[in-house]
């Protein structure tokens, strides 16, 4: 895979300070990143329509980060339902979260993501987190082009 | 033989033993034939009774006189020594009616015997004291034929007596019938037994 | 010589031992029978005893009347005989003996008692004459009556009659007395019998009806019976008693069962109110673990906002802020940094309970491996420090997160807490204690702690030593505390200043485990 084109990430995050967090830690990747942030699950999902529609606007994602912790639709419900969606499936989803709780981990592998991040005070460490992600994702998998 | 002067001398010894017992003997004032006459003449008085002139009182002294003479006369005085104080008895021995001053006190007693020796006496003393109640006794054959009323007589070797009752009735006299059934012989009015 | 033996006491007392036994187990009836029929045949027996004595006595006096009459007569009629010396005529007086029957002997005697004539029943027996002759009186030799009279004639004594009878009228009246008494007594002693098995009932009847009706209640339990009073007299009271006494039993059960019930339903009361309270308590206590959770666990966000935006801040203006303000940046995220540190800690401390496990079989050999090989590699690494397991740890019953935490947490204090230079030497064992809990060691040469400090280092950010020293946050050993705790064990250090510590703490052994500490034990025993 060529580092040329930056990836897609679609945040799905509502606080504004995590956003701003994984944005940070985004910049300063090898690999360029196309950041894309909604706020809630509605959001990402008529996001998502956008993309199956083709708009440019909404290019589709690479990788999907997702919080589980967001007001109306929760990540779960989401990841439930893009993963029901066929075109939509193929897309990874990384659960980035506050929660350890092992409940929460399990039902989010449940639910097909592909990752369970712990969402950290040390700017570092999510830093790190965000580059082996993005290293892995974008460096060692092929992902499903459109 | 040589033995003939011992001999002698011991006859003369006998001789003279025998007849020291014989003087001994006849010492001795034990007669006992006429101790059982003076016994029986005191019990005839105690089975007789006398009307009540000549015994008014059954204490009275009774007296009892004896005639006769030869030394066991004097057995009777005893009598009056083996007498109780409550039935009193005086004896008066005479020694022959010859010596008695006054027939008369013949008539005093109660009871009268008459020894043999006075043999020829006895019709007159009998004759004396027929009316006063006087209880004769005799040991001679022929007394109560002669009119007294008691006699001793020998039977089988005991002293025994028979009774002229008839003497007795004349006399006053009641002799108990115990006495007259121990009687040898009694005379009654009918019959000679 | 063998000692005579004295039989008379020992069969006394076998005779009133025979009596009390025999009496022991009668019944009422046939003791009063037996009592009246005992007395009944004493009284006849000593009515029926004087009045032979008293027959016996009075035959004797007609017999000497009867016989002293005859001498008398005799002797009347012999007085001439015998004043006369007529032996003949006192024979045939004699003579009128032949006609009593019993007369063996008749005689006179003068006044010297020298016989004078003599009549004898059986001729040749001349053995009947009495020894010796007396005035006026009789005397009864062994089996003969002898009768003397004096022959008295006009006041003198003359002579003496004797006649001797033998007892023979005597006895057979005697006999034939006793005879009919016997009979009497006998027919008294049925009639007695008789009579006193039927009135016997009268005493006897209400004692065994009371009885019986005794006997009834103790087995039957049943209180309300009563006996029925049928005459005025001791009984009667007793049988009152009886019943007044069954009223009181009644009352008492009663009012036992009322109490009991009233004390049953304070007791339920007061369960009642201490379970509520019990479960007011354990609302109240889970209220608070769950209000430390949560609230540890929504303090969290906020913290790493702080903490992140903060670090964000340092870094892009690391070089536009004068050294003051940085160090007050640095002061102000370093607080965060804490901060988030405790609520972790609180969360942690929190979850122990609320997050708790089921125990189950947990083999702390293979705890301790993973612990080296994983979380605890790197520090070990560093340090190049020894682990070592003497010898084989037991098992032990627990929650298995928790007793990896706890070993973690000390065995990370003690590499943590060395002296620089020094290469951390760590023993950890174990043994079976007698109450079947498992009591682990884990051994350091570390820095030590002071005894005043002992109960200190377990208490809840409780730190011995600056950040500067060493870094912690406190709660380490308060963990391994709580956890212990939840397991029902103890925890404790000793340990000399300077040179190292022994941190210790029991554990539910597993069940093998006390089997095996046993037969060990038994084992060592014998050796």
């Amino acid at each position: 895979m060529e580092d040329t084109k930056p990836a897609v990430v679609l945040l799905v995050e509502d606080d504004p300070g995590d956003q701003k967090l994984v944005k940070y830690a985004l910049r300063f990747q090898q690999h360029q990143s196309n950041l894309q942030i909604v706020g809630t699950g509605e959001e990402a999902i008529e996001y998502l329509r956008q993309c199956k529609k083709g708009d440019e606007s909404t290019p589709r994602p690479d990788i999907i980060l997702l919080d589980l912790n967001m007001p109306g639709m929760g990540g779960k419900k989401f990841l439930q339902n893009i993963k029901a969606d066929d075109e939509l499936s193929t897309i990874p989803v990384v659960v980035v979260s506050t929660s350890d709780e092992k409940q929460d981990i399990e039902e989010s592998y449940k639910l097909h993501a592909a990752g369970y991040v712990q969402k950290s005070d040390n700017l570092d460490k999510l830093r790190r987190i965000i580059q082996k992600l993005t290293q892995y994702w974008f460096a060692t998998s092929m992902l499903v082009k459109k | 033989m040589s033995v003939k002067p011992y001999r002698t001398s011991q006859l003369t010894v006998g001789v003279a033993f025998v007849l020291c017992a014989c003087l001994v003997v006849a010492a001795s004032e034990t007669y006992p034939e006429h101790e059982v006459k003076a016994a029986f003449l005191y019990n005839f008085m105690k089975f007789t009774d006398w009307p009540v002139e000549k015994v008014p009182d059954s204490n009275d002294i009774m007296t009892i006189f004896v005639v006769g003479n030869y030394p066991e006369c004097k057995t009777f005085k005893d009598i009056q020594e083996k007498s109780s104080e409550s039935n009193p008895v005086q004896v008066r021995i005479f020694k022959s009616y010859e010596q008695i001053d006054d027939p008369n006190t013949l008539k005093q007693c109660h009871v009268l015997f008459i020894c043999k020796d006075q043999k020829k006496h006895v019709g007159r003393i009998l004759n004396l004291v027929k009316d006063s109640h006087v209880l004769t006794a005799g040991e001679d054959e022929g007394f109560l034929e002669a009119g007294g009323i008691i006699n001793f007589v020998e039977y089988q070797e005991k002293l025994r007596f028979e009774i002229n009752i008839p003497a007795a009735s004349e006399a006053d006299l009641k002799l108990r019938s115990k006495l007259l059934k121990l009687a040898k012989r009694v005379i009654t009015d009918d019959t000679e037994s | 010589m063998k000692p005579k033996i004295d039989m008379t006491i020992p069969k006394r007392r076998a005779f009133s031992r025979l009596i009390a036994a025999t009496s022991h187990n009668m019944t009422i009836n046939h003791k009063l029978v037996m009592i009246i029929m005992l007395t009944c045949v004493a009284t006849l027996i000593i009515a029926g005893g004087t009045f032979t004595g008293y027959e016996w006595n009075i035959l004797r006096q007609l017999m000497v009347m009867n016989l002293s009459a005859q001498a008398e007569t005799l002797a009347e009629t012999c007085k001439a005989a015998v004043a006369f010396d007529d032996a003949e005529d006192a024979k045939e007086t004699l003579s009128s003996l032949k006609v009593g029957p019993s007369i063996v002997f008749g005689g006179i005697y003068d006044e010297e008692g020298k016989l004078i004539s003599a009549y004898y029943r059986y001729g040749s027996d001349r053995g009947v004459q009495p020894n010796s002759v007396q005035g006026d009186g009789y005397r009864f030799e062994g089996d003969y009556l002898t009768v003397f009279k004096c022959i008295i004639l006009d006041g003198d004594v003359i002579g003496t009659v004797c006649i001797r009878s033998d007892l023979e009228p005597l006895r057979r009246m005697l006999f034939s007395s006793i005879k009919i008494i016997l009979i009497i007594i006998g027919v008294s002693l049925l009639a007695a019998y008789f009579i006193s098995s039927r009135l016997q009932s009268v005493v006897s009847q209400p004692i065994i009806k009371l009885t019986e009706l005794a006997k009834a209640i103790s087995e039957g339990k049943d209180y309300a019976v009563r006996g029925v009073k049928v005459s005025n007299d001791e009984i009667g009271l007793l049988i009152d008693a009886f019943n007044e006494m069954l009223d009181e039993i009644q009352h008492r059960d009663h009012a036992l069962v009322e109490a009991n019930k009233e004390l049953e339903a304070k007791v339920a009361e007061r369960t009642a109110d201490l379970e509520a309270m019990i479960e007011k308590l354990n609302r109240s206590n889970r209220q608070l673990q769950e209000f430390t959770y949560v609230a540890s666990h929504d303090l969290r966000e906020p913290l790493r906002k702080i903490s992140a935006f903060g670090q964000l801040l340092a870094a892009s203006l690391s070089d536009k802020l004068e050294s003051d303000d940085r160090e007050n940046l640095d002061f102000m995220i370093d607080g965060a940094n804490r901060m988030q540190q405790m609520v972790e800690a609180l969360l942690t401390y929190s979850r122990i309970t609320t997050k708790g496990v089921d125990f189950e079989t947990i083999d702390l050999n293979e705890v301790v491996k993973e612990l080296t090989s994983f979380e605890l590699a790197v520090k070990i690494e560093e340090t190049n420090a020894a682990v070592e397991l003497p010898e084989p740890l037991h098992h032990v019953n627990c929650d298995a997160t928790q007793v990896r935490q706890l070993l973690q947490n000390l065995i990370a204090n003690a590499l943590k807490y060395q002296k620089t230079g020094v290469i951390p030497k760590i023993t950890i064992c174990s043994s079976v204690q007698d109450d079947g809990m498992v009591r682990v060691e884990v051994q350091d040469n570390g820095i030590g702690i002071e005894e005043e400090q002992y109960n200190n280092v377990f208490t809840m950010f409780r730190r011995l030593h600056t950040r500067q020293e060493y870094e912690g946050t406190g709660i380490g050993l308060a963990v391994c505390k709580k956890i212990v705790e939840r397991h029902g064990g103890d925890i404790g250090v000793s340990s000399v200043y300077r040179q190292g510590s022994t941190f210790w703490f029991t554990m539910p052994a597993a069940q093998e485990v006390t089997v095996n500490a046993a037969s060990q034990s038994d084992s060592q025993a014998t050796l």
